[in-house]
């Protein structure tokens, strides 16, 4: 097959390109990364975790963090406890 | 719900591993979340209590019965030359219910966790004046905690986890105000300019008590020493019936993971964060 002028550069970069693409990428959490947290509830030094999560830091380390919390709570009465 | 199995970690003060250990409820803690004391004495700052012998015989308002809040105010007090009946502790509750009991006078005091009070501060307006416990204040009570076997069999997701922590308190130290709104969001609060800044308020408070301020070179290290000397605290009064071995409730196996990041890029990166 005839290979027209700058086609192998252009396939060259195309595939370092898709390499580059393929290492960024974070590697997906495996079951083997789960890790399950317990919080008594929402609030004070939790927002270490939060943030975390929010931020993207877990997955950064590849990590799956399954939240639990140990004592029943909602928005509005964290809201209502808290006023 | 860790020690039973049921989770992997949780957060947790070290009262609680202390109480458990005699009892056999083995848990370790492998990344602090504070890096001081957090249990302290505080009184709204126009209180006429200015110095801890003027606490005597002033009711302080508790949790619950016996807490373990009980125990640095017992040791900052009599520490100051209180007799233990000098002492008054009164149990009422948390939050709202602990507010009511300051401000209608029942209590003179709280004695709290700086992050609990940071929460009552921001919600009431009220300014408190905090003491805290000389002796006790180098030794961080708050932290992550596992079952050992779950810290041998886990021991790569841990320290992967532990280096997050370690980037979140960054984050929560150099800029405030996108962890505030990454607070609000995760309760289904509403991210409008005042809740952001009341939320943001709130962990100013306890900023300095967390473990993200750069210039500590081991974020979350726990001092073996420090604990070991607040095991033999809970001995000597009679609160363990063993003196608890600190080295088989905490453990530093993570902290160097933890800590090896360019600490510089990150900070400059989060600080570009929004």
């Amino acid at each position: 097959m005839e290979v027209r002028p700058g086609m192998r550069t252009r396939l060259s970069a195309l595939m370092v390109a898709v390499l580059f693409a393929a290492v960024s990428c974070p590697r997906p959490a495996s079951a083997d990364d789960t890790l399950n947290v317990v919080s008594s509830f929402p609030g004070g030094t939790e927002v270490l975790e939060v943030v975390a999560n929010r931020a993207g830091l877990f997955k950064a380390e590849h990590l799956d963090v399954e939240k639990s919390y140990s004592r029943k709570w909602s928005p509005a009465a964290r809201a209502t406890s808290a006023a | 719900m860790v020690a039973s199995g049921k989770g992997d970690v949780c957060g947790m003060s070290i009262e609680s591993i202390i109480l458990g250990y005699p009892k056999g409820l083995h848990l370790q803690t492998f990344l602090t979340r504070n890096r001081r004391y957090g249990f302290v004495l505080a009184v709204p700052d126009d209180s006429p209590i200015r110095t801890l012998a003027d606490f005597k015989g002033q009711p302080i308002g508790e949790p619950g019965l016996a807490s373990p809040v009980e125990v640095p105010a017992i040791d900052m007090l009599m520490g100051a030359g209180l007799k233990r009946s000098d002492i008054v502790f009164t149990p009422v509750g948390v939050e709202a219910q602990a507010l009511a009991a300051l401000t209608s006078h029942k209590i003179a005091a709280l004695a709290d966790t700086t992050a609990a009070l940071a929460t009552k501060s921001a919600v009431s307006g009220i300014k408190f004046r905090i003491f805290r416990d000389p002796i006790l204040d180098s030794v961080p009570n708050n932290a992550f905690a596992a079952r050992p076997d779950v810290i041998v069999a886990k021991a790569d997701i841990l320290r992967r986890y532990t280096r997050a922590i370690v980037k979140s308190a960054i984050l929560i130290y150099e800029n405030p105000a996108l962890a505030a709104r990454y607070a609000l969001e995760n309760v289904g609060g509403s991210a409008t300019p005042e809740a952001i800044r009341k939320e943001e308020a709130q962990l100013a408070t306890f900023r300095d008590d967390i473990i993200g301020d750069p210039s500590i070179a081991r974020m979350g290290y726990t001092p073996i020493a420090g604990i070991a000397l607040y095991c033999k605290f809970f001995n000597d009064l009679g609160l363990t019936s063993s003196l608890v071995p600190a080295r088989d409730i905490v453990t530093n196996q993570f902290v160097a993971y933890a800590n090896d990041f360019d600490k510089k890029a990150w900070i400059t990166e989060v600080k570009r964060m929004r």
